[in-house]
């Protein structure tokens, strides 16, 4: 009688459990080691206690992870059961045909309203081979994007006003443009992602690399009078306000020139926040505004993004499938993107607002970060994209060191752009030279 | 009885199989996909042949031709350099006895010894335009600081020292064991005809060492011809291709672009050039040993 009823006792606890405690299977994700990773992997803990899921996380440093999510997704069966996939290989997952569309696991998802797709890349058109439209294919795991960033106290002291166009940011950094002590504005000159960064000025002056990439249109515009209006303010940023070596000013030189107090403005990714913000590696915390990202007087903002986004592969059992898809739906879920917020990781929310948090001043990077992910760009969205970033990233470098005229810089990138164009076969043309 | 033959067969049997399953099979697969394109559509490998369509590429590529030749001259400074000071230590300490040659020895290893990414940082904060210790340096002294890795007329050679720094103890290490393995009954003899420093050098010391020096020289040769890392951390191959060398263009079009078969042509090149240098420091080598008569 007593072990019956010790049964029983058992049973009913069993029963009384939420049933999400054995819902999903066991996944294994891979992600690279960045800023953002340490609060990332506080939300998987907090989703794993709130479900009684696992999910095992394999860290690797950023210059990797695309080529081993390429040999599990590649392999008979995979290794990971989530990818988190870089801006820079989006295009070629979807292309290559690894992922399992989020519309064929669950066809009645749908991405809620306030997450951002970041400039359509979570769809593919395989028909179009095309982003923004299509099958939803991947939900949106990290909003890494650029941000304005500005020395609030400077400001204050100088009564500056925050800027929104590209002339105003140019008289706030002459302003408080004071070397060697500091610097007005730091631009990432390298060679590595030079592109990237100079993407907002291009766009917002009205420049493009193609002409309409989503009528199919790979007309190489990317030496148009815009374009080289825009790289010419690029310029003048690097090479008038800035510091002396913009050549190799990378993003870690971009953060330590802000977290040193020695930039009083920089655009780089939302992913700095929170470094910024510890007073054990910054000397400035506290002391930092975000903003939206300047335009030309009237004209459209912009954002490049750099954000990551959950992916599935096909070459994996479905049940894992299932689990993987179930962490990244819980990731876009208030409580998903509060816990993401909390943790000190990005958010992929566009609706998140400091004032919706108790802290307000502590999340005060939040709607900066929401006004740009509304603004995202994701240009060239073709699988031959990373050859076009190295083509344009080579000679808008080889503007800034000195080695060519900012036309003459533009020329030859479209040149070679178009040449990629000719020889893969795409619907393009180019435009006549920049004198 | 086993013949001759047969245990020829027989020794290096094993050796050579291995020699080609290991070496030429990946260099056989290598040129198989010269001529070939690799794409992947709905999750498979569909590979085509591609004809000249890779080689056309690797003619047109951007980066490999600037860093073709960054590397040769790269490689060419800095093992001159690196023997140079690497032979001169090595006979200022064959001279050393007792704890100052143990601890003249320790010093000089250590920068072969340091991993490439602490190197990698401690140069870039050395060669640091606003707040290196070059730049701080020059500036207490009254000189202009200088963009060293963001400048393309200092770039390469910023990074051919650190090369040098990183490698002459190695080039040192092997010259001493070269030098120390030299008969001293040949410098006892020279002593007695009255020979000084400078003929013993040139006479006996570099005569006998030629062999450990054209292995010095070509193993270092072929080693920096395959530099990655230290201009991967210092430079990432910039400003525009001022730094750029064959091991960054061939990472980018396998891993970056994911082009297997411009990745192809760009190894198989390199493999011909490198194996061609190789030949010809070997031919070097012989002319000077059979003009020395060792």
């Amino acid at each position: 009688m007593r072990n019956f009823l010790k049964s029983t006792a058992a049973a009913v606890l069993l029963l009384g459990m939420p049933t999400a405690a054995f819902a999903e299977a066991d996944i294994q994700l891979i992600i690279n080691q960045s800023p953002w990773f340490p609060g990332f992997e506080a939300t998987v803990e907090a989703y794993e206690e709130a479900t009684g899921n696992t999910i095992n996380i394999e860290a690797v440093p950023f210059p990797v992870l695309l080529e081993k999510s390429r040999n599990s997704v590649r392999a008979e069966e995979g290794v990971y059961d989530l990818l988190t996939i870089n801006a820079l290989g989006i295009i070629e997952m979807y292309a290559g045909g690894f992922l399992e569309a989020v519309s064929d696991i669950d066809p009645d998802y749908k991405l809620r309203g306030d997450i951002s797709d970041f400039g359509g890349s979570v769809y593919w058109d395989e028909e179009t081979r095309s982003i923004g439209s299509g099958k939803l294919m991947a939900l949106p795991m990290a909003g890494v994007i650029q941000l304005l960033y500005y020395r609030a106290d400077l400001y204050e002291e100088a009564g500056l006003e925050v800027p929104t166009t590209w002339d105003e940011l140019m008289a706030n950094a002459k302003t408080l443009h004071n070397p060697p002590e500091r610097v007005g504005f730091t631009v990432r000159g390298s060679r590595q992602n030079i592109g990237w960064n100079a993407m907002p000025y291009i766009y917002s002056h009205g420049g493009k690399i193609f002409a309409d990439e989503a009528a199919g249109d790979y007309t190489v515009t990317f030496n148009s009078p815009e374009a080289l209006s825009a790289f010419e303010t690029f310029l003048s940023f690097a090479n008038d306000v800035g510091p002396d070596d913009p050549g190799t000013t990378g993003q870690a030189e971009m953060i330590q020139f802000m977290a040193t107090g020695r930039s009083a403005h920089t655009i780089m990714v939302n992913a700095a926040w929170a470094g910024l913000e510890d007073p054990a590696k910054s000397i400035v915390a506290g002391k930092v505004g975000v903003a939206e990202i300047p335009s030309v007087e009237g004209g459209d903002h912009y954002s490049s993004t750099g954000h990551f986004i959950g992916g599935i592969p096909k070459n994996i059992p479905d049940e894992k499938k299932q689990a993987a898809l179930a962490f990244m739906k819980w990731l876009n879920t208030p409580d998903g993107q509060r816990a993401m917020v909390e943790n000190g990781s990005v958010p992929v929310s566009t609706g998140l607002s400091a004032s919706d948090f108790d802290d307000a001043e502590k999340y005060r990077f939040l709607d900066a970060t929401s006004q740009n992910a509304r603004n995202a760009l994701f240009y060239a969205a073709v699988p031959e994209r990373n050859e076009i970033n190295s083509i344009i990233d080579l000679h808008l470098n080889l503007a800034v060191v000195g080695e060519m005229t900012a036309a003459e810089a533009l020329n030859k990138a479209a040149e070679e752009i178009h040449a990629v164009m000719v020889r893969e076969g795409y619907n393009t043309g180019a435009l006549p030279p920049l004198q | 009885m086993i013949g001759d033959r047969s245990w020829k067969i027989v020794s290096l049997g094993p050796l050579a199989t291995l020699l080609v399953v290991f070496t030429m099979l990946p260099v056989l697969q290598i040129l198989w996909m010269v001529f070939h394109e690799l794409e992947w559509s709905d999750g498979q490998a569909v590979t085509t042949f591609g004809g000249l369509g890779n080689i056309r590429k690797f003619i047109a590529d951007l980066f490999y031709w600037p860093g073709l030749w960054n590397t040769i001259y790269f490689a060419f400074f800095a093992v001159v350099i690196q023997f140079i000071i690497g032979l001169s230590l090595a006979l200022a300490v064959a001279g050393m006895k007792g704890w100052v040659r143990v601890v003249a020895i320790f010093v000089m290893l250590l920068p072969v010894v340091t991993p490439p990414i602490v190197i990698g940082a401690v140069w870039n904060l050395l060669y640091n335009a606003d707040f290196g210790a070059i730049n701080l340096f020059l500036s207490s002294v009254g000189l202009p600081k200088q963009n060293w890795i963001s400048s393309p007329d200092t770039a390469l050679w910023a990074v051919i020292i650190v090369d040098v720094w990183h490698w002459t103890p190695f080039v040192f290490l092997l010259l001493l064991t070269g030098r120390e393995g030299l008969p001293e009954e040949v410098y006892e003899a020279a002593e007695l005809d009255t020979q000084n420093r400078w003929q013993i050098l040139r006479h006996i010391t570099l005569p006998l060492m030629m062999p450990v020096i054209i292995a010095t020289l070509i193993l270092r040769m072929i080693l920096s011809f395959k530099v990655f890392d230290e201009i991967y951390l210092l430079t990432s191959g910039g400003p525009g291709t001022a730094t750029e060398v064959v091991s960054l263009s061939i990472q980018r079009a396998y891993f970056g672009q994911d082009d297997v078969g411009l990745g192809s042509v760009m190894s198989l090149f390199t493999l011909s050039v490198v194996a061609g240098l190789a030949l010809a420091t070997l031919w070097f080598q012989r002319y000077m040993i059979g003009r020395s008569g060792t």
